[in-house]
């Protein structure tokens, strides 16, 4: 073996631990990764993945609903709803939670991924 | 030759490790989750966890919540229980689930002296808790109600799979028990789907199916029953177990100063009040798990613990409101207190 095939073994061998390490702290990452799944009119309309989001408002149901969207939770931050039910329900944070406008017909719920990450898989109630 | 091999292993390496830094979608399954608000009058959520099928299994389980709950509702006039009130005394022909159901639920009655029973329609629809009608009804009110409540009123002929109401003004509601025997079927198809893994959640009756995808026990948040809150308390570990929860703060409402909750002591025809704020069990029926708990709650801690010490396989969580909280033997190891507020006592 020349010393130059030395060299190439090193550095790919260097490039496969680095990859290696890359695809396992992106499972690590992926670990207990919540998803608030919003519905609208009984259909799935848009899933947010919170741990890929600055936080930021969505506006619902024709800007009806404007939903606070942050890295450990989603909350109803105004609603045009009298009974304004959904804006006490509070910021949800838990998988398995979800905030409902009965009369704007929007759902959100948060869905863990079933990773290691969350220290509760859903909450019976 | 011989210059290429030391290269051409380094080669094979590399596409090995690229393989393994492939992104997670090609590699490993999804998660899939869909909701559906309406049958069972409640929110039902199916996720299935490390699927690599389609999404069958799930419209598969919608279709039997909307079966069950044609046939199951108390207040869907089409449906084969609204079918049995107001038909006293007449025998009546039901499908064989809804029959065995109906057995069950007598026998949970008969095992618990009453403290179950699925003939409390009248006194329930008397309080309308959790409708804009709710009120305090008078004393000779609930007793007339209560004249008409009582599961040893209910004749089975299993021969002929016909239910009798024998007293005049009798009502059945399998609300205490339908969400669980449909968590059971719920998870039946999943498993037949060759689902590994995934929770099923009907209004909070959860059903944990196998592991979690890495081999570990899923981890259930048991609700904090303090009224306004939306926290838990505990975790219980679990593998193809439901959990159910009977509590004062799901349904209630106040009058003059007082709460009143929509668990009722079929034997007053009042909200019980025994000093719980919820039970849960943990068992492999969630039918099972559904009538207990209730019937644990209207039991209360001390005869409800006894009656579950009795039984195969059902575990109970009793919560006091001075926050004490006992559990069965068998829960020991499997559950734990996460909110210190909430303490663990013999």
């Amino acid at each position: 073996m020349k010393k130059a095939d030395g060299v190439i073994i090193a550095v790919i061998l260097a490039v496969c631990a680095a990859l290696l390490l890359f695809s396992r702290h992106g499972e690590r990452q992926a670990a207990g990764r919540l998803r608030a799944e919003i519905y609208t009119a009984g259909r799935l309309t848009q899933t947010v993945v919170l741990a890929e989001e600055a936080p930021h408002e969505l506006a619902l149901a024709g800007g009806k609903i404007i939903l606070s969207v942050e890295r450990d939770g989603v909350a109803v931050s105004r609603a045009d709803c009298p009974a304004q039910t959904c804006v006490h329900t509070g910021k949800i944070t838990l998988p398995g939670q979800l905030i409902s406008c009965l009369p704007n017909r929007v759902i959100v719920k948060l869905i863990g991924d079933g990773g290691p990450g969350q220290e509760v898989d859903i909450i019976a109630k | 030759m011989r210059r290429f091999f030391y290269p051409a292993i380094c080669l094979g390496m590399l596409l090995l490790a690229g393989c393994a830094a492939l992104p997670e979608a090609e590699t490993e399954g999804r998660t899939v989750s869909e909701m559906l608000d309406g049958p069972l009058d409640t929110v039902s959520t199916v996720t299935l966890y490390d699927w690599r099928g389609g999404e069958e299994p799930i419209e598969a389980v919608f279709a039997l919540l909307y079966d069950i709950d044609a046939r199951m509702s108390a207040v869907s006039g089409e449906s084969e229980i609204a079918g049995l009130s107001g038909q006293a005394g007449t025998p009546a022909a039901v499908s064989g689930d809804v029959f065995g159901l109906i057995e069950y639920a007598k026998t949970v009655g008969a095992e618990t002296d009453g403290a179950f029973d699925i003939t409390i329609r009248p006194i329930v629809s008397l309080w309308g808790i959790g409708t804009e009608n709710a009120r305090v009804p008078a004393q000779a009110e609930l007793d007339a109600a209560l004249l008409s409540v009582g599961y040893e009123g209910i004749t089975l002929d299993k021969a002929a799979s016909s239910v009798t109401l024998e007293k005049a003004g009798m009502q059945l509601d399998l609300g205490g028990i339908a969400k669980g025997y449909a968590c059971d079927r719920a998870a039946e198809i999943l498993r037949n789907a060759n689902v590994g893994h995934g929770i099923i959640d009907l209004g909070g009756n959860v059903y944990v199916l196998g592991t979690k995808p890495d081999g570990a026990l899923w981890q259930v948040g048991i609700k904090s029953p303090v009224v306004g809150e939306n926290g838990y308390f505990g975790v219980a570990a679990a593998r193809d177990r439901a959990v159910v929860t009977s509590g004062v703060y799901e349904r209630f409402f106040e009058r003059d100063g007082k709460r009143y909750h929509h668990i009722m002591d079929p034997r007053t025809g009042c909200p019980v009040d025994n000093g719980l704020l919820s039970v849960t069990i943990i068992s492999a029926s969630a039918a099972q798990a559904d009538a207990l708990s209730t019937a644990c709650f209207v039991l209360g801690a001390e005869r409800g613990l006894a009656y579950l010490s009795a039984l195969e396989g059902a575990e109970g969580i009793f919560v006091s409101e001075d926050l004490s909280v006992q559990v069965t033997p068998g829960l020991r190891d499997s559950f734990r207190i996460t909110d210190e507020r909430f303490q663990l006592v013999d």
